[in-house]
């Protein structure tokens, strides 16, 4: 390969090699790509967990997060399984505490829209045998964080039973009200009355007589708040 | 790099860049300050960005993307305007590595979560063009890369 040869003008010459250091940086650079996603991939698989609702920094009366004789109420529909909700946790209604809930301008009040399946119900009543013990909103969150595939198996009889004993509730009570379906009528009402209001997805939210569904961005929320309390009577 | 294609395909890749990197700012910034994703009616982006999936080792995704584009960007630039074979070479490399992690991610959202989000689809397919952009760049550019197609080349021998 390196051979000399004639050079046209007489002068020895040989033949410069290919350039292997080039192609070996190419081959090395596209393995190196391969590798680092095939790491990322394994990565985020062994160390990635859902976000986890945040704390409340307010209390509430039964289903009503805040002061309840806060000027303006809002209205959310929400079921327990559906994930945009729980985003709207850790986002919209994280946000409305801060600015509103904790100086009392605002309170939220929770309502049931349980139309994803048979353990929306499930963790429905038992958010609302929670509210007999005066732990709803503990409860709530509780559930949101506990939240899987839709009717994949984190509502059942007993997760739920496990869920009253983290958050410290009279188990006893708790399943006796559980089991004897004490609420579950309320909350088929609370669900036809919401389709009756034109709900048919969750989250949505009333604020005044502004409708709002979905997570949408944090200024519609702030505006239809603005709205509504300008409507309050001084 | 003086191969026609690769002068016309490297603004184009650089555009792409440019465009990656405001779907990933904006992703970026909403993430930070805490704003819900302008795409609720149009797809399930709330959803897909809320998802375990959406951070790797706590960064969010989308900063990971937003930093993979920019680097794209300035590989692709030392590329243009040095004619520097290496710098192309790295730029396709990103790519490769940015469209192997977004297909990964894709089958996330179809497989897993059974959700879309615009701003991600629409991600995967600019590194996707990107991609293709690069790797013909680099197989228009195979010669002066590789040696590959260019006839012996003489070098003299001193001292004949």
């Amino acid at each position: 390969m390196s051979a000399p040869t004639p050079h046209p003008r007489g002068r020895a010459v040989k033949v410069k090699p290919p350039r292997n250091s080039s192609r070996l940086l190419f081959i090395g650079i596209g393995i190196a790509a391969v590798a680092l996603v095939a790491g990322f991939i394994a990565f985020q698989a062994a160390t990635s967990s859902d976000a986890k609702v945040p704390v409340k920094s307010t209390t509430g009366e039964g289903r009503i997060l805040g002061d309840p004789n806060a000027p303006v109420t809002v209205i959310e529909y929400a079921d327990f399984q559906c994930p945009v909700c729980k985003r709207a946790e850790t986002s919209v209604i994280a946000q409305l505490e801060k600015d509103y809930i904790e100086k009392g301008t605002v309170n939220i009040e929770f309502r049931n829209f349980a139309f994803i399946g048979q353990e929306s119900f499930n963790a429905a009543q038992a958010a609302d045998a929670a509210r007999d013990q005066g732990k709803f909103w503990e409860y709530h969150d509780a559930l949101f964080n506990a939240q899987g595939r839709e009717n994949g198996g984190n509502y059942t009889y007993d997760k739920l039973v496990e869920l009253a004993r983290q958050v410290g509730l009279d188990v006893a009570k708790f399943e006796e009200t559980l089991t004897n379906n004490v609420h579950l009528e309320a909350i088929q009402k609370e669900t036809d009355d919401a389709k009756a209001s034109g709900v048919n997805s969750t989250p949505t939210f009333f604020i005044g007589d502004k409708m709002i569904a979905g997570v949408k961005p944090y200024n519609e929320f702030k505006a239809a708040i603005a709205e509504a309390l300008d409507k309050v009577p001084q | 790099m003086s191969a026609l294609p690769v002068r016309l395909l490297l603004p184009v890749a650089a555009l792409l860049a440019a465009g990656g990197i405001g779907i990933a700012a904006y992703l970026t910034v909403v993430h930070y300050a805490h704003q819900p994703i302008a795409c609720s009616s149009i797809g399930d982006c709330e959803l897909v960005n809320s998802s375990k999936y959406a951070k790797l080792a706590g960064v969010p995704v989308a900063v990971l993307g937003l930093l993979s584009y920019v680097a794209m960007l300035l590989l692709i630039a030392a590329a243009w305007l040095r004619r520097d074979t290496t710098a192309l070479t790295l730029a396709w490399g990103v790519a490769l590595a940015g469209f192997g992690f977004s297909m990964y991610l894709t089958w996330i959202e179809v497989g897993v979560l059974d959700a879309i989000c615009v701003y991600c689809v629409a991600s995967a397919s600019v590194v996707t063009a990107m991609l293709a952009a690069l790797s013909a760049c680099v197989w228009f550019a195979r010669a002066e890369l590789f040696g590959d197609g260019e006839p012996p080349q003489a070098v003299v021998v001193e001292g004949d």
